[in-house]
Formats: C-alpha cells, structure tokens, sequence
C-alpha cells in the first residue's frame, strides 16, 4: 500500500454522487497529507497482510486527531477522579442500572429508586442525600468517616437491587451493558472501585467523541488543514464534556456517537455515499437508539441526509443499487428498535417498555401551537403573538449559555454570576469570526446548502426532543431538561464554529487566534475544575 | 514564533489569573438563622415579597444564602430591614439553580432584629411559573415567614456568609486532605495524580497546537 493511500483514503467505488473539493482544499489536503508521510515514514508496513490493512486503517487517522483523542480521555479521567462519586448527574440511577444487568442480568423493571442495600450504604456513608443539590454542603472529611465508609463497605453487603434505577430505567440498555464489563473487572471490590472503573470507561468515550469531530471538521472544512486541530482540540479540552464523560451517564456514548453520525454524513457528502458507508450510518444510528432515547432527535436529519445522498447516488450508480443500499442502512438502523418493539408486543408489555410509561403518565395537556410556542422561547427569543412561558427570563441566555458555560455536579455547582457576563465577550467574538469566515465563503454555502440543511436539521431535532420533553411537565415545573448536557450530541457543530472562528481571523492571524481559543478552552476547564473543587472540598 | 509567543502569553494570562483567584478567601458561613433544612414549600403569591422578621444579620456579611429551590430560579431581590432603615440589599440574575446566593455589600455592623425580605423576579412575573420552593421547618404562623400578607407554612433557612481571612493557598493542604477522602483510591497523592493529568492534558495540546498551527 504507497503512502500516500494510508494517509488519505482515496473514495471507494462505486464513489456515488461524490463532489470534487475545490482545488484549494485539495492543495491544503495534499500538503497535511505529505506531512503526515513524512513523520510516519520510519513506521513499518510489513506483517500479515490483514494486520497490515487494519493497521493502515489506524495510520489513516493523523497523528493530531490521535493526540485529541489522547486529551479528551485524560481529561475526562481527570474529572473522573475530582468528580465524588455519585455526584455525576443521575449517576446513582445509572450505576443502579448497571448493578441490575451485572448481578441479576436482567433490565430494570421499575422507575423506582430501588437500589442495592450496598448502593443504599455508599449514599448515606458519603453524605450524597445531604450533598446533592445543596451546595453548601461538602464532602466527607473526616478521617474517622473516611475508617467508617472504607470498614462499611468492605463487609458483605447485597448487590442485589429491587430491579429498580430511577430516571435511567428508561433508556435502552447498550450502554448499561457495555458498563458490565469494568463492573465485572472490580467484582471483588468495593462499590467506589467498581464506580472509579465504570468512570474509566465513560472517559473512552470522550476520546472518540474528540477523534470523530477532528475527522468530521476535515471532511466538512477541508481547506485549512490547522483549523481541524483548533476545533477538534476545543472540544477535548470542553469542561462539559469531560465533566459528562467522567462520570457514569449514557450521554457520554450519545456524544460519541453524534459524532461518528456527524462524521459518516460529511464523509458521504464529499467522497459519495458507497454502500458501506450506507451500513456504517445505519449502524451508527442502531447503536446509538440502543444508547440513549435523545438519539432519535438526530434521525430526521440523518435520514434526510441519506436519502439526499442516495438520489445522488442513483446518478451515477444507477438506482437499484443506491436504493437497495439505503434500504440495507435504515434496515441496520431499524432492526433494534423493531425487535423491541416486537418482544413487547408479544409479551403483551406496553410498545416502548417503560419509556410508554413515562410517556402516558406525563402530563398531556395544551395544543400543539403551546407546545410550538414553548419549544421555541426554550432556545430563542420571543415571537410577538406568542404566550409568555418563561416570564422575565431569557432561557437563551440565562439557561443554556450559562450553563453551557458553566454547571457541574447535580446542576448544583454554577460560577459566580460575572463570569456568565464575560463570557459573553470571547462568545461573541467567537461568533463574529466564524460569521466573517461564512460570509467570506458565502459562494461555497450556497453550492453545499443541502448538506447545511441536514446538519442544521439534526441539530434542530435535539433541541426538539429537549424542548418537547421539557413541555411534558410544564407548567407545573418550567424548566425541565434545562442542563446542557442535552445539547451536546452536537459536539461536531461546536468543533466547527471553532474552527470556522479560527480561519475567520485571516492567514497571517488566524493560527493565533486559533492558538487564544484553544488556551482559553484550556483556562476554561482549568477553573471549571477549581470551581468543583471549592464546591465539594472547599 | 508567533504561535509560540501567542500561546506563552495566554498560558501565562492563565497562569496570573490563577494566582489572584487563588490567593482570595473563599466566602465563610458568618451564621444562620439557625432553622434546620427538614422540608420546602412553594411561593404561591405572585409578585409578592416574602419576609422573615427577627433575624441577625452578622457583621460583615457579603452575600445572603436563601434555600430556595428552582430548575430555573427567577430573579431575586433582596432586602435587609433595621426598622424601616434598609442596611443590605442584593440582586441574584436569573437561571439560578438550588440554593440562591445573592451579594450585598458588606455590612458594616451587625443587625438585629431584621427583617429579610425577598422578591422574585422583576415586577408583573407570575412566580408560579418557576415553581421556586423555600425550605426550612413548618412553625406556628405567629412567627412563619410572610408572603403577600398571609404566614406561609413556616421560617426559610437563611445563611450568612462573608470572606474568609485565609486564602485558597493558605488553605491548599486542607483542601488537598479532602480531596483525598470519599472516593476509591483515597490518600492526597490523588491530588498529585490530578495535577500530573493536568500538566500532561497541558503539555499535550500545547505540543499539538504548536506543531500544527506553525
């Protein structure tokens, strides 16, 4: 295999619909392709020949989304280790999940906190009722608590739960089952060890939520080849996700998973979609309906996407071919949620297991122009004519960015209210460059305008699910699902604004900028740390 | 070089900015009004102001923590009342969540009788809305905290802080001890681990950016 295709793989055949990059990027794209040859030159090819083409794959990925898949697990091991066990949102749902599938191999069965009398014994020894929720209160510490929690949790103590997992009984059971295995690693240990372990497997997650949004920017904007790194290493660096991915939360897979779907879609947009890729997407979207519920605010733009690309396809691939492709990738896609549905029709279970529950036994009320009303104030400013839902409060502002910004533990832990303020100006500047660089390349927009379309309508349909769920308990309580955590799945969005921002500053200028944002990524997460170490230590 | 120069400069921003956040105080409880946090009601009169009498606002206090409970918290506004005399006033923005911790600033003596009233949201917000409860302990109305006219269930636990004298540096080997307990591995070399994650998440991206961006 020459060098030059395990640096850049060339797109496959039949390369359906595939797009030639202006001669710029293909520049640009030769040039990082030539560096990445040169400091991979002294690595060897010779081995077995499947060995060799796995590992010519791995070799594809360049050295720099390497590094930020490196960074973003770190981090999120970092924040694994300062974050007190439990205090993750949810995270003693999640763990109550876990402990079900790993001692009684069977899902939850009630949205009850019905907890193991060892999960019982850990919350009340480490103070989390008193905790959560109540910033004023720390953590443990106390040497003789410290004796008391070590000595108590040592003993003998049920694993087995009432089948209960609170909030999390809901969700569909993929990521629950891959955490089965580090609760296994640390069988003979303690329920913290087992935790720590559980942790440890959320922050992988984070690398390939960093790797898949460098490799998402390059296929996306591919003309300024530095910026991939900008955007990608913003992203490892996010507190937020760190924070998520430290703790035990499906949400940390969710983000990896957008991103590899972000990723797959801009790859098809600009090589053509080949049959395999068809299957990767449909893949993608099958184990991410089987990670999280909020995946599903990502289907109408994927399968839009999709069939956009598949009519594509059919021109130069001829019909059958591009439409029995689609058919095998939603077939992928579906095949899951089918296969639920059936074992709970045939059981005579509700359709959707314990998610039809929640649904039926939420508050079903207003029309939907309320609910339209209500989505949209949730994340953008009033329109005249409609009802005010969220009085004296501008949710944009004072619930996402804030937040975005700045909130850890249990929605608890939050910076003084100047920080929020200032950080309006790096935002806006952000947002002022990355304007700048769209403008400047408005010509390019236009020719690619579907695929924007598809992205933004992904992006529309998480913020979607967040507001419908939101609209679900209102008014009785205004301002459910209100953490960011739920805009995170698009991660691939942010990377690229960044990066966008960077390139707006111009050639000569734009790598410094490029360098300020990534250092003030860097000073973010730094004391968003501090913050959580005043919060449960100070 | 002039990546390299652009990224000292920000590091060493950081790296200022730190040193001052850490050699403030952190804000210490100067005291509470003593009620013990057992169980929250809601605020039902929109638009009102809810007033809690004989309560002592220690000298030097800095900011006034409420036990309110919001997952989006309105505005609050607050008032502290020596007679008809205001001696503390503060205004917490909006979209707050659990306990809303509201400057003042600092009082010069201490107060007592006060009474502390608090507003939320700026005028004609229906409060209803937030769903924003207070909590405390239930007591006889005579002595209940009031809102719009009527006793409500019972008295908010209010807490009183202030800075502390001993910076975040001074304080390091504690917090440090802390951060060393309740967790799998405990001991402070953890803190040692973190700090080692950290200098490497620092070293790692600033070799990355430099090699790509010169």
């Amino acid at each position: 295999m020459s060098r030059r295709s395990t640096t850049r793989a060339p797109a496959k055949k039949p390369t359906v619909g595939a797009r030639s990059l202006n001669r710029k990027a293909q520049a640009a794209q030769r040039l990082a392709a030539r560096r990445e040859q040169a400091r991979g030159r002294a690595r060897s090819t010779v081995g077995n020949p499947r060995r060799t083409r796995r590992l010519g794959a791995l070799r594809r990925i360049p050295t720099a989304a390497r590094v930020c898949f490196v960074v973003a697990c770190l981090n999120a091991v970092l924040w694994s280790l300062l974050t007190p066990p439990f205090q993750g949102p949810d995270e003693s749902d999640h763990f109550a999940y876990v402990q079900q599938l790993a001692e009684n191999t069977r899902l939850p069965t009630s949205s009850q906190q019905g907890y193991s009398l060892e999960e019982i014994v850990a919350l009340e020894e480490l103070h989390y009722f008193q905790i959560r929720q109540e910033p004023q209160n720390h953590t443990i510490f106390s040497q003789a608590e410290q004796q008391k929690l070590q000595h108590d949790l040592s003993t003998h103590i049920s694993r087995q739960g009432k089948g209960g997992a609170g909030l999390a009984a809901s969700e569909p059971p993929l990521y629950y089952a891959l955490q089965t295995i580090p609760y296994g690693v640390g069988s003979g240990a303690t329920i913290l060890d087992r935790l720590a372990l559980m942790r440890l497997l959320s922050a992988l997650m984070a690398g390939f939520t960093a790797l898949f949004i460098f490799l998402f920017i390059r296929e996306a904007l591919p003309g300024v080849p530095w910026a991939w790194t900008v955007g990608a290493l913003g992203v490892a660096l996010a507190p937020g996700l760190s924070f998520i991915s430290g703790s035990v939360n499906p949400d940390s897979m969710l983000y990896a998973l957008s991103a590899a779907v972000f990723y797959c879609l801009a790859r098809a947009f600009h090589r053509g979609l080949t049959r395999r890729l068809t299957i990767a997407i449909g893949a993608v979207m099958a184990i991410g309906f089987l990670t999280k519920l909020n995946f599903i605010g990502l289907a109408p733009g994927i399968v839009l996407g999709m069939l956009i690309l598949t009519r594509r396809a059919a021109r130069t691939a001829g019909r059958g071919y591009a439409y029995r492709s689609l058919a095998l990738g939603l077939a992928v896609a579906g095949t899951p949620l089918a296969v639920y549905f059936l074992i709970n029709v045939l059981s005579n279970h509700p359709s959707l297991g314990l998610v039809s529950e929640s649904v039926h036994t939420s508050t079903r009320h207003g029309s939907l122009w309320g609910e339209i009303g209500f989505i949209w104030q949730y994340f953008l400013p009033r329109l005249p004519g409609m009802h005010t839902d969220f009085p004296g409060i501008f949710p944009l502002h004072q619930v996402w960015f804030d937040r975005l910004v700045g909130q850890y533990g249990w929605a608890d832990t939050q910076f003084p209210n100047w920080v929020y303020e200032i950080a309006l100006i790096p935002a806006a500047a952000i947002a002022i460059l990355c304007a700048r660089t769209l403008l400047a390349s408005r010509m390019a927009l236009r020719s690619r305008a579907i695929e924007l379309v598809v992205y933004a309508l992904m992006g529309t349909g998480v913020l979607v699910i967040v507001g419908a769920s939101a609209y679900l308990s209102f008014p009785l309580l205004a301002g459910a699902y209100s953490e960011s955590r739920y805009l995170l799945p698009m991660l691939a969005l942010w990377g690229a604004v960044l990066a966008l921002a960077a390139r707006g500053a111009g050639r000569r200028w734009g790598p410094v900028v490029g360098v300020s944002i990534v250092v003030l990524i860097f000073a973010h997460d730094l004391f968003s740390q501090l913050l959580v170490v005043s919060r449960y230590y100070g | 070089m002039r990546i390299k120069a652009a990224l000292a400069a920000g590091l060493a921003l950081t790296a200022i900015a730190l040193a001052i956040l850490l050699s403030h105080s952190p804000p210490t409880l100067a005291g509470t009004n003593g009620v013990p946090n057992e169980t929250g009601w809601p605020i039902t009169h929109a638009g009102a102001s809810v007033c809690q009498a004989n309560e002592v606002l220690p000298r030097g206090t800095t900011a006034i923590r409420l036990l309110l409970g919001s997952l989006v918290g309105p505005q609050v506004s607050v008032q502290a009342f020596s007679g008809t005399q205001v001696i503390a006033h503060g205004t917490l923005s909006p979209g707050w969540v659990g306990n809303a911790t509201v400057s003042v600033a600092p009082v010069p003596r201490s107060g007592t009788p006060v009474k502390i009233c608090f507003k939320l949201g700026p005028p004609g917000t229906n409060v209803e809305s937030f769903r924003t409860e207070i909590f405390g302990e239930h007591t006889r109305p005579a002595i209940a905290a009031v809102n719009g006219g009527e006793a409500t269930p019972g008295r908010a636990r209010i807490e009183y802080l202030r800075a502390g004298n001993k910076s975040w540096w001074s304080l390091a080997s504690t917090v440090a001890r802390h951060m060393g307990l309740g967790h799998a591995w405990s001991g402070t070399w953890i803190v040692l681990l973190m700090l080692a994650l950290m200098g490497a998440v620092g070293v790692l991206s600033s070799w990355l950016i430099t090699r790509e961006l010169q």
